[in-house]
């Protein structure tokens, strides 16, 4: 069977909740409470996720393979508040790094275009 | 608390796992026990950051997304994606982004839903109505509580804003208030409080804006504005060169007072607001918002008669008011009158704050003993400030809820029984489609698509109904909370009104299956015999049903009757007037005049009013009976015998009142004389007091000759007065309170007061017009407020007990309605099922009678059984109400009697037509049929 090597072109544009958790993910393996809590921060609570959006969406990258399961760290001594088995950790992979590093790309140059037209203040466009 | 905490937390879990099963079960198998762990963390962290009312607000956040995302998916993607299909690199981007996939298979299983549900036009109507009736009672409640309970307040960093009351508690005081003095030592001392703002509130007669009107205004110090997070939207807020007792009187206008007073004129900025006797220069206008600063709720603020506008108009710096600018209130501790907001600094918990005033607070006491004399109990209470705006209207909101949930019980309860019964009828249909292999999962995903439908049409109804019903509600409110401007059917409501809708259609997708105990298809297959089976669990069901229907009805019945009883006692209540026929009306005097020129126009006004042919009896007084304000707890000297160190300072009023009060009003003379004209300034002084205070001050000896004075808040006694009167007691204070003392002094030896009352010799009303002439005509300036009969006044102070009463009798005739149908309809579907037993019976000689009698038994039966339980759950719950009856046990026998009588006469009302129904049944041809 051939297997055809995705194109990581195809996956674009991704839903703003995909984009944020495969960001989210970039930085460490986490679960899906540390997934929401860190979107939550980096957009300053302007963002608020709902597990039930996030584990639809979870779901579907794992699913076209730009995540996949990661086994759970060893227990830090004074972690989140709970820890048991049950908590999945999520990781992402190397199309998803490069699906995200796209869309990224991607939404930088949607930004580029609004500073050169003055719709933002103006600063050195790359 | 703890243990409290825990319960709640594994009913929100609980609620969680329902909420779930809108899911596949594939996916369910996938992801279900890392959702429960998400879910937990949530509710631990927003537990720990604000509390209840925080978790609340996330859980119902997070059952709408469950609930609507499992229903996508489940509607979507019935089965699980196949393992490691390699997909095209077209399909995969609709993959992530929802599209496209079995989006067939939705539409057609809601096409087919809604082509069966065309078919069965009464069963829809009946559906969408009961399920519309109780959805729209619970999110027009609900809607309530978010605006006033569950909403942070519109104020950065809410949680932190404190307020503070010092309370006298053996003094029987809940708030004194504090004086600048107290408020400078907290300032400098409380290292927890980051800010302490003065807060006090004022009512300003504004001229030379249009006609002379009343405004509620917030005297403030400047860190008011940065407490609040309150932002120009033109000019500046006050500065701290503002507070100082030096600085010019300045004012900062709320949006909705610019836009109303001003039209919204930029060019206010620099001008000056008459403020009658001092002007204040318009320094700024704050952008829209919300201000509860002053917690009036509606009774004080309807005074006022300003229609429509809540909270301040303007603020205004301390300077801009005499009262507070004068010495006395500047430089004496004992001389509290300004309310005070405090912000927590940060990471500070209100424990703390609580444990560092409570010592600040021991430490004045100790070195000011005469401004807290021992035996009052002073004490700094501090108390979040949203709790202590909503706390009134907390325990009837909860109430109401708690009443509106057991509407949407017996609502669903009903279409319960409906879905059964439909589905009883459907049963060979449904066979005969399994058996061209449908298949289960088919079937019962267009069961769900149809209940989901129908639940989703109820849900718009009861949205329509609540918005409906929800300016009623916010005048309800209003009369308990200050916080009724955010009430509203925001996002969150209509999670809210979501979670209701489709958590009643996957029960209903789940009633069906309870006939059919373990297996859907096995029993469509038996089905397929030709008529139904109609097991012995299908109708124990629908009797549960019914019987549970019934018995929440009793509920809700009682609680109405325990209201509407008590209401009717309050209404018999004696207040010791004669309210018939008397008026008054409110002339508050921003004049500036002297007190013996304010006198002459009391004494002209009077006079006058007095020669009106239709009048028997006029005079002015301080306040209008049953306003029930100014009552403080005081103490009293009596002359010839020594005060004690610490009095006993009992609730009294204290009014002022002129000659002819007394008989204007309809108070009885019980010993001595009234006041007279001669009671005038320069006479010796005299007072008045009733019965209850005689019997405290006097107990064994007649008080009328006696001199009493009050006690000062410095300890001074005076002024002395002689007692020349007793009268008897009156309801001052609110008809369902007991009488308080009261002290009447003689309104010349006083000051000049303005309320005027009249009693005529009809209708007062009329007069009215011919009285507000004559106000007119001796001071043009003088606004005329509040012109009310006292009877008017006594229907009013018992408003808010009326309007619960409605609300619950409403709540329990929309519960009776609800079940009736109920009944009526169990009782038709169990008869028609048993047209051939019937049939036979008669054929065998049973006569009409008995089969009549058989019907009627049956619903006797159920009716008896209802009884039972709901007369014990009404035992059991309707102590919660006892706080909001008066005069009327909540196990009151003849409330409880009479709900029964009426439940049995309702049952039996509704088991006639079916019953005539089955005596109607033609033997031959229901044994044709057979």
């Amino acid at each position: 069977m051939i297997q055809e090597t995705p194109d990581p072109q195809s996956f674009l544009p991704l839903t703003n909740l995909s984009f944020h958790t495969l960001v989210a993910l970039a930085e460490e393996d986490r679960h899906g409470y540390a997934i929401i809590k860190d979107i939550e921060d980096r957009t300053d609570r302007q963002l608020s996720v709902r597990s039930g959006a996030l584990y639809t969406v979870i779901q579907r990258l794992l699913e076209v393979g730009l995540v996949g399961n990661a086994p759970a760290p060893a227990p830090v001594p004074d972690g989140g508040p709970t820890s048991d088995q049950r908590r999945k950790y999520y990781r992402i992979t190397k199309l998803g790094r490069q699906v995200a590093a796209l869309e990224g790309a991607r939404l930088a140059r949607m930004v580029d275009a609004a500073h050169q037209r003055r719709l933002l203040p103006e600063r050195e466009v790359r | 608390m703890m243990a409290g905490r825990r319960l709640f937390r594994s009913f929100l879990l609980r609620i969680h796992r329902f909420c779930l099963h809108t899911y596949p079960s594939w996916f369910r198998a996938a992801h279900g026990g890392a959702m429960i762990g998400t879910f937990e963390d949530l509710v631990t962290v927003t537990y720990e950051r604000t509390g209840t009312f925080g978790v609340i607000r996330v859980a119902i956040a997070e059952f709408g997304s469950l609930l609507f995302r499992g229903m996508r998916e489940r509607f979507s993607r019935p089965s699980p994606p196949p393992d490691h299909q390699p997909l095209s690199n077209g399909r995969r981007q609709h993959e992530i982004n929802f599209r496209e996939r079995n989006r067939m298979y939705t539409t057609n299983n809601f096409r087919y839903a809604f082509r069966s549900l065309v078919r069965t036009p009464g069963y829809t109507a009946a559906f969408v109505l009961t399920l519309g009736l109780g959805i729209g009672a619970n999110t027009a409640i609900f809607s309530v509580i978010n605006g006033v309970l569950l909403r942070p307040l519109p104020y950065p960093d809410a949680d932190r804003i404190m307020y503070l009351e010092q309370v006298a508690a053996a003094g029987g005081t809940t708030n004194t208030s504090l004086s600048f003095v107290e408020v400078a030592d907290y300032r400098t001392e409380a290292t927890t409080l980051e800010e302490v703002v003065e807060f006090g509130d004022w009512t300003f007669n504004v001229l030379g804006r249009g006609e002379p009107h009343l405004t509620i205004a917030g005297l403030v110090t400047a860190n008011f504005f940065q407490v609040l997070g309150l932002r120009p939207h033109l000019g500046r807020t006050l500065t701290e060169e503002d507070d100082s007792r030096a600085s010019e009187p300045v004012a900062v206008l709320t949006y909705e007072y610019w836009v109303r007073m001003f039209g919204a004129d930029s060019s206010v900025i620099g001008q000056t607001l008459d403020l009658t006797v001092k002007k204040a220069t318009i320094v700024g206008v704050l952008e829209p918002g919300s201000h509860y600063a002053s917690m009036r709720a509606q009774p004080v603020r309807s005074v006022l008669a300003r229609g429509g506008a809540s909270g301040q108009d303007f603020y205004a710096n301390y300077p801009s008011n005499d009262h507070y600018m004068s010495a006395s209130m500047q430089d004496e501790r004992a001389h509290r009158m300004t309310s005070v907001f405090a912000k927590l600094r940060s990471g500070v918990t209100v424990e703390a704050a609580r444990a560092e005033v409570d010592g600040i607070a021991a430490n004045l006491h100790a070195s000011y003993p005469e401004s807290y004399p021992e035996g009052r109990g002073y004490e700094i209470v501090i108390t979040p400030w949203r709790d202590l705006i909503t706390q009134q209207a907390r325990p009837m909101l909860l109430i109401l809820f708690g009443t509106a949930l057991f509407v949407l019980v017996i609502a669903c309860a009903n279409v319960a029984n409906l879905t059964l019964t439909r589905l009883i009828r459907q049963e060979r249909e449904l066979a005969i489609r399994a058996a061209l292999g449908a298949g289960l999962a088919r079937i019962r995903g267009q069961l769900m698509a149809e209940n989901l439908a129908l639940s989703l049409a109820g849900a718009t109804l009861g949205l329509v109904l609540a918005v409906t019903g929800l300016d009623l509600l916010v005048s309800y409110a209003s009369r308990f909370t200050a916080r009724t401007g955010e009430i509203g059917i925001d996002l969150f409501v209509l999670a809210f009104t979501l979670i209701i809708a489709v958590g009643a259609a996957m029960l209903f997708a789940w009633a069906p299956r309870l006939p059919f105990s373990q297996d859907l298809g096995a029993s469509l297959t038996a089905a397929g015999g030709g008529r139904a089976t109609g097991g012995v669990n299908r109708r124990r069901a629908q009797r549960a049903l019914v019987v549970s229907q019934l018995a929440i009805s009793f509920v809700l019945l009682v609680g109405a009757g325990l209201m509407t009883r008590s209401l009717i006692k309050l209404n018999r209540v004696d207040p010791g007037f004669d309210l018939e026929n008397v008026m008054s009306m409110d002339m508050p005097d921003f004049s500036g005049q002297s007190q013996p020129q304010r006198f002459e126009f009391s004494r002209t006004l009077v006079g006058r009013v007095k020669q009106f042919p239709q009048v028997d009896a006029a005079s002015m007084a301080s306040g209008a009976p049953l306003q029930g304000r100014f009552v403080t707890p005081r103490a009293f000297g009596v002359e010839g015998r020594e005060l004690l160190p610490n009095p006993p300072t009992p609730p009294t009023l204290l009014k002022f009142a002129g000659p002819d009060y007394f008989r204007t009003v309809g108070t009885t003379l019980l010993a001595g004389r009234t006041f007279e004209s001669r009671d005038h300034a320069e006479a010796p002084r005299v007072a008045i007091i009733n019965e209850s205070m005689a019997k405290f001050y006097f107990p064994d000896r007649d008080p009328v000759g006696r001199r009493m004075a009050t006690v000062r808040f410095n300890g001074a006694l005076g002024p002395w007065a002689t007692i020349v009167g007793v009268v008897a007691d009156t309801k001052e204070a609110g008809l369902d309170r007991e009488p308080v003392h009261t002290y009447f002094q003689a309104l010349e030896q006083n000051f000049a007061q303005t309320t005027l009352l009249v009693r005529t010799k009809g209708d007062p009303l009329p007069v009215a017009g011919q009285v507000l002439e004559e106000v007119r005509a001796l001071d043009p300036n003088r606004p005329v407020l509040d012109v009310q009969t006292l009877e008017q006044r006594r229907a009013a102070s018992v408003a808010p007990q009326r309007l619960n009463a409605t609300l619950f009798t409403v709540f329990a005739a929309l519960a009776l309605v609800i079940a009736t149908v109920g009944i009526a309809g169990v009782l038709s579907f169990s008869v028609s099922q048993r047209t051939n037993e019937f049939g036979i019976r008669m054929t065998l000689g049973a006569d009409q009678t008995k089969v009549l009698k058989m019907v009627l038994l049956e619903g006797a039966t159920l009716a008896a059984v209802a009884l039972g339980i709901g007369g014990a759950g009404a035992l059991l719950l309707s102590r919660f109400l006892s706080g909001l009856l008066f005069e009327i046990q909540p196990t009151d026998p003849v409330t409880f009697f009479g709900v029964a009588a009426l439940l049995t006469l309702v049952t039996i009302a509704a088991s006639l037509a079916p019953a005539r129904n089955a005596t109607s049944v033609d033997p031959m041809k229901a044994l044709r049929a057979e």
